[in-house]
């Protein structure tokens, strides 16, 4: 039953599979447009929300598989690794990578797809990256009390966090997921239809 | 097709609908899903852990542990091992696993090992990994710590077979033996201890 323990297979097939795991990955960013970094940041402008479509198409993808993989008995839930949630980190680290994004157009990911794919912007980007990086290495010990002290670093799902059944809380999501997909369609629109506006108004 | 947008989208609403409807099979459903493996689990002995080795645990500060016992509340009274928790094999569920740390160590107690496999398939059905039996159950561990048998087979049948004069719950002596007694035992450490928290991150876009 799922998960594999990759690790177990030999550390040649653990590598390939990261490997490929990586690479398709990066492929279906590149596909999705988003080794371009003014496709990215139009997001934030609501001109483009390919972003938000293609990423939150992805978790629901995944949720909705990944919740009937468990129901039919194909996938062992319990031993999936879900992240510790650190709240007040995550909320403050979520800031400074939003930040970074709208100032630069790239998040990690996709600034390493555009160096991939040869865009001197998205090299630059992910020397920031690198850079920030060993400065936070550097600095974690001084934070590192408001890492640890803001909260036990536990799982925490929405289901437990709602005490809701957790097939309840997917249908949510996938709800959720299509009423943000028609809103970020209307916004274009919106955006769309007010700058041909603005350019028909021009001498 | 007309429009791949709104099929999709509606593919995946029926898919949730159907989570909502069907998505939470109860845990005997789930044991059943999975008994083959269940089944390998404990047919490799892997999880079964010597009286000894539960004997240096239980003076072990050091590893976080719950020992819950599954016997009926009669057997339980009679005789336990100190901070033994008595649970019923039926509230075993995702809530009661809820509330136990995921970094804890589960060891499970009957008079064999039948109950306490029972036991410990709905605790790894319900999302714990770190789960272990006392080999032969509280017979081989009186057998052992109260007769001073220490070449006694473990048995899995869970039938009784000791008897107290009184009801001493943990006030019998092998309810704590002392922590020397185990070094004359010889046997293969198979509790793991607890895994440490994985801290990792990353916007992964």
């Amino acid at each position: 039953m799922a998960p594999y323990d990759v690790t177990a297979w030999g550390k040649g097939i653990e590598v390939a599979v990261s490997l490929g795991i990586g690479f398709s990955f990066g492929f279906i960013l590149e596909r999705a447009g988003f080794g371009d970094s003014r496709k990215l940041a139009s997001q934030f402008y609501f001109r483009d929300m390919t972003v938000l479509k293609v990423m939150f198409t992805g978790i629901v993808v995944a949720m909705v598989l990944l919740f009937w993989a468990v129901f039919l008995g194909f996938v062992d839930y319990g031993r999936i690794f879900v992240n510790p949630t650190f709240l007040w980190p995550g909320i403050v680290g979520g800031f400074i990578l939003g930040l970074g994004f709208i100032v630069g157009g790239y998040c990690p990911g996709t600034s390493l797809v555009s160096a991939a794919t040869g865009k001197l912007d998205g090299m630059f980007f992910v020397g920031g990256v690198l850079l920030g990086i060993f400065v936070f290495g550097e600095a974690a010990p001084q934070f590192w009390d408001f890492f640890e002290g803001a909260g036990e670093g536990a799982r925490a799902t929405l289901p437990e966090w709602l005490g809701l059944p957790t097939g309840l809380v997917v249908l949510g999501v996938v709800l959720m997921a299509v009423g943000a997909f028609r809103a970020a369609e209307w916004a274009e629109g919106l955006v769309a239809r007010r700058a041909q506006r603005r350019q028909d108004a021009q001498p | 097709m007309r429009n791949p947008k709104l099929f999709a989208a509606g593919l995946l609403i029926v898919m949730g609908l159907g989570l909502a409807v069907w998505g939470d099979p109860s845990i005997e459903e789930r044991m059943s899903q999975r008994s083959e493996e269940l089944d390998q689990e404990l047919a490799s002995r892997e999880k079964h852990i010597d009286p000894g080795e539960l004997l240096e645990l239980l003076y072990n500060t050091s590893v976080d542990k719950r020992l819950f016992d599954v016997r009926d509340e009669a057997e339980y009274n009679l005789f336990h091992i100190l901070d033994a928790e008595r649970v019923d094999l039926q509230s075993i569920d995702d809530d009661f696993a809820s509330t136990i740390r995921k970094k804890q160590v589960v060891i499970l107690v009957s008079n064999g090992e039948e109950r306490a496999e029972l036991a410990y398939r709905r605790f790894r059905v319900a999302g714990l990994t770190a789960v272990y039996i006392l080999e032969g159950g509280i017979n081989h561990w009186l057998a052992i710590f109260d007769k001073g048998i220490q070449d006694a087979k473990p048995q899995r049948d869970d039938t009784r077979q000791y008897a107290f004069p009184g009801v001493l719950g943990h006030r019998a002596p092998a309810s704590r033996p002392p922590v020397e007694l185990a070094a004359s035992r010889n046997f293969t450490k198979k509790v793991k201890g607890a895994s440490a928290v994985k801290v990792s991150g990353g916007c992964g876009g």
